[in-house]
Formats: structure tokens, sequence, C-alpha cells
């Protein structure tokens, strides 16, 4: 038997054991019961296989949010609703301000200076310098897809997927520059998702490259988060990055990015600990 | 599909996904069954598929995309569905495996069963690819679209599908023709 006449076996094997689907107003019945405990998700999220014709960068700085101004027509005066103003006043300022120091006051109270790098076995920072935090946001929006995510058979895998990010803001400009994020996921049809990234960060003075770090979306689609580990080169050799990264998710999922906390420091990280069977 | 169905769906409309399962409920049992060959496998399948587009229906971008998306929802409810069932029971009024009734390749009920057989062999990429063909008709492109795959992916697997089934379908008549030939020796 050559391939056409298997091919059209094949057909007609098919269309012979068709059955006949059950009965519809019994499968809408069952489906319809669980829609109210089934809660829609928003747009499928770029971060997931960014198959989003992306949006443009957005962008931290506050005067790109005012409205543009909007010619008038018909002896109109349009009307724009929504805020148009900064949302910076002094009154939060120095409320937060005061919030800061408050919560200062309390930790030194609590942990006084003397005693502090008395614990039994802790390193000291004794001849090195202090880690400086940072923070920042990776948006998604400008997302630019540079490697396919291979499905690998499954549709519910992705492997081997790349994206450029840009529109970024960070408060310290050594982390700053082009992110370029490598993911692989895993989907489960309950909708949970098991990510697995590696961000690499370049700009002109150095790179960071970080440690594989693993995420998980839950079913209700919000995300663990994670502390990712990054190691300086070039001009940043020798330097460490720790960083606490959430996704944060807007409605409809347009506008999510990575919030991040961080710091860097000079030295290494701890020894890893081993994990053992304690008697 | 109608899109303003999809589109109303996407709005959070119950009665819009109510009409839209019902209007949909045949064409992804048909392919649920097609690739589980289950008649009870393939309903869980669409229930859980039709539900995962309510769930999901505000990602998709394009309405007018909503056959195809639809389509690989459902190919991810059924790879689920087959690994949480390694053994298949079917349903089917299936002839037993274990003796085929005649040799008459090509014709007749015999000639199914081994087709189911050898189907049921395959794995599951085999299989959605077998089914969106030949069942649901798709051309080859079309289902690399829809699984997103490599399109030499998708021919690579339907080659080698249907090279699987036509080698169950002449085994199991030689060892058809084998047993009768058996039988009437013993005779």
């Amino acid at each position: 038997m050559n391939d056409e006449q298997m091919q059209s076996v094949l057909d007609e094997w098919f269309d012979d054991t068709d059955p006949q689907p059950p009965n519809v107003q019994r499968t809408a019945s069952h489906v319809m019961s669980r829609v109210p405990q089934t809660r829609q998700r928003g747009r499928w999220l770029p971060f997931r296989l960014f198959r989003l014709n992306a949006p443009a960068a957005i962008t931290t700085d506050t005067a790109k949010f005012q409205p543009s101004p909007i010619p008038a027509t018909n002896d109109h005066t349009p009307t724009v609703i929504g805020r148009t103003q900064s949302m910076f006043s002094p009154a939060k300022a120095i409320t937060a301000g005061a919030i800061v120091f408050a919560i200062g006051g309390v930790m030194l109270i609590a942990q006084p200076f003397q005693q502090q790098s008395t614990m039994p076995g802790a390193a000291t920072d004794e001849g090195r310098a202090a880690p400086v935090e940072f923070s920042g946001t990776w948006f998604f929006g400008g997302a630019e897809r540079l490697a396919p995510s291979e499905t690998d058979g499954d549709p519910g895998t992705g492997r081997g997927g790349a994206w450029y990010l840009t529109g970024l803001s960070m408060t310290d400009a050594r982390f700053g520059g082009e992110v370029t994020i490598f993911d692989n996921l895993d989907e489960y049809s309950d909708g949970h998702v098991v990510f697995g990234d590696a961000w690499r960060v370049e700009n002109a003075d150095g790179a960071w490259q970080s440690e594989p770090g693993y995420s998980v979306d839950f079913a209700d689609g919000s995300n663990s988060g994670l502390t990712a580990v990054f190691h300086g080169e070039d001009g940043y050799a020798g330097l460490v990055a720790v960083v606490d990264m959430e996704l944060v998710r807007s409605e409809g999922g347009d506008n999510q990015y990575w919030d991040l906390n961080g710091v860097i420091f000079d030295g290494d990280l701890p020894p890893e600990p081993e994990a053992r069977s304690l008697p | 599909m109608d899109q303003q169905l999809v589109v109303r769906v996407q709005g959070g409309d119950q009665r819009a996904f109510e009409a839209l399962v019902v209007a949909d409920q045949p064409r992804l049992y048909r392919l649920a069954y097609g690739v589980l060959r289950d008649l009870q496998l393939a309903e869980d399948a669409t229930q859980q598929a039709l539900l995962d587009i309510w769930r999901d229906v505000g990602r998709l971008r394009d309405p007018a995309k909503y056959e195809g998306w639809s389509y690989r929802l459902l190919v991810r409810v059924c790879y689920a569905e087959s690994r949480r069932q390694q053994e298949w029971a079917s349903s089917q009024d299936l002839v037993s495996a274990a003796e085929p009734r005649a040799a008459d390749v090509y014709g007749g009920i015999a000639d199914r069963d081994q087709l189911e057989r050898g189907f049921r062999r395959l794995s599951m990429d085999h299989r959605v690819v077998l089914a969106m063909r030949h069942l649901i008709g798709m051309t080859p492109d079309e289902v690399a679209a829809v699984l997103d795959l490599p399109r030499s992916t998708v021919y690579s697997r339907l080659q080698a599908a249907v090279k699987a089934m036509r080698a169950a379908l002449e085994a199991e008549g030689r060892s058809a023709t084998v047993a009768l030939q058996r039988r009437e020796a013993v005779r």
C-alpha cells in the first residue's frame, strides 16, 4: 500500500468511526454549572509566551502620563477625564519622610548598634562595603521576541524563549541597561504555570548574569515571585546582586511588569547551606 | 464562529458563552474523540476545554482566530487526559485485541479494529497531527499554526504516524492470516 492509499484509508477510517456528539444540552448544563466558579483571566500575559503585539514601551516619566492636548471641534471644548496633575505633593512627601524616620527609630531601638553582629556564627561586615539597595521596574510593554519558544511537542510547554525588554527604570544605574530574559515554562491545564527564567543585563560598563530562577503562576493568575541572584561581569566583576522580583499584573495583563528590590554588594554569597537529616 | 459572540464572551457574557458552548461542542468533541478514542474521555475533555475557553478567552487577541485557538486548548486538555489515563478503557464496541477476526485488509470491521489498535499505540504527538489532518481536514500548515510547531515538525510527525499506522495494519493483517492458516491446519 502506498502513501496515497494509506491516506485515503485513514480518511475513511476517521469518517467511519466519527461518533455522534453527546447531548449538547447536557454538555452545556455541565459546563455552565461550573462557570460561576471559574474566574475569567485577563489578556494572555506576554511574559508567558510574549505573543502580544506589544504596545509602546511604558515609562515612569510622569510627564508622559499627561493627556495630550485635544483640539476643539465643533466649537466644543473637550473635557479631559482623569488625572491631569502630578501625584506628588509636599504633604505626601513630609508624611512619607516621617514614616521612614519612625520605622528607622523603632529598628534602632530594637537592635542597638553594640549588639549587631554578635550572633554566634554570624559573619561580620568588617572591612567590606555595605550593600547598596536599589529598586526598579522591568516593563513588558516593549518586549521583543528574540527567539521562538519551542513547544517541545506539548502545547503546554515552552522551551528556549528569549525576550528583549525595553522601557526600564532603575534607581541604580549599574543595574540599568538592556535586559534579556530567557525562559522555559510548563503550563498545566488547570492554569498553573511553572517558569524557569534567567536574565542578563548589559550596559556600557558591564553586565549581570543571573542564576536560574523559578516562579509559579497560580491558578488564579497571580505569580509567586522569586529572589534572583546576579553575578557581575566586566566592569561589575566581583559584584553580586540579590534581587527580589515581584510580578505585578494590571487588569487585562497588558501592563505587567517586574517590580525589583535588591542590593548590590562586593563579595561572595554566603556558602551554600546543605540540607541534611538531623539526628 | 460568530466573532461577535466571541467578543461578548470576552466581556464576561455568560449567555453568550452558553450559546458558544452549544455551537462549539460538536466541533470540539469530534477532535477530542478523534485523538482520545474514548467516548467518556472525549466528553470530559470537551467540557474541560470549554471551561478553559471561558477562563482564557480574554487572552485571545484576535477573535477571528478563535477556532484554531480553541483547538489548541482542546489539544492541551487531551494531553493532560492522556497523562492521567495511561491505560485506555475504551467504551467502544471493540473486538478483542487478542485475536483478529479476519484478514480482509482495507475493508470491514476487522480492519477498522486493526486501525484502532494501531492508532492507540501511537504517541499523543502523532495522534494529534493525524486527527487534525485526516479528521478535521486541516492542511499541515494549518496544523503547524494551531499547535505553534514548525512546519517541518508537523510534516515529519505526519509521515511517521502514517508509516506506523500502515505498519500496524500490515502486521495485523499478516498475523490474522497466520492465525487463520493455523486454525485450518488444526482442522
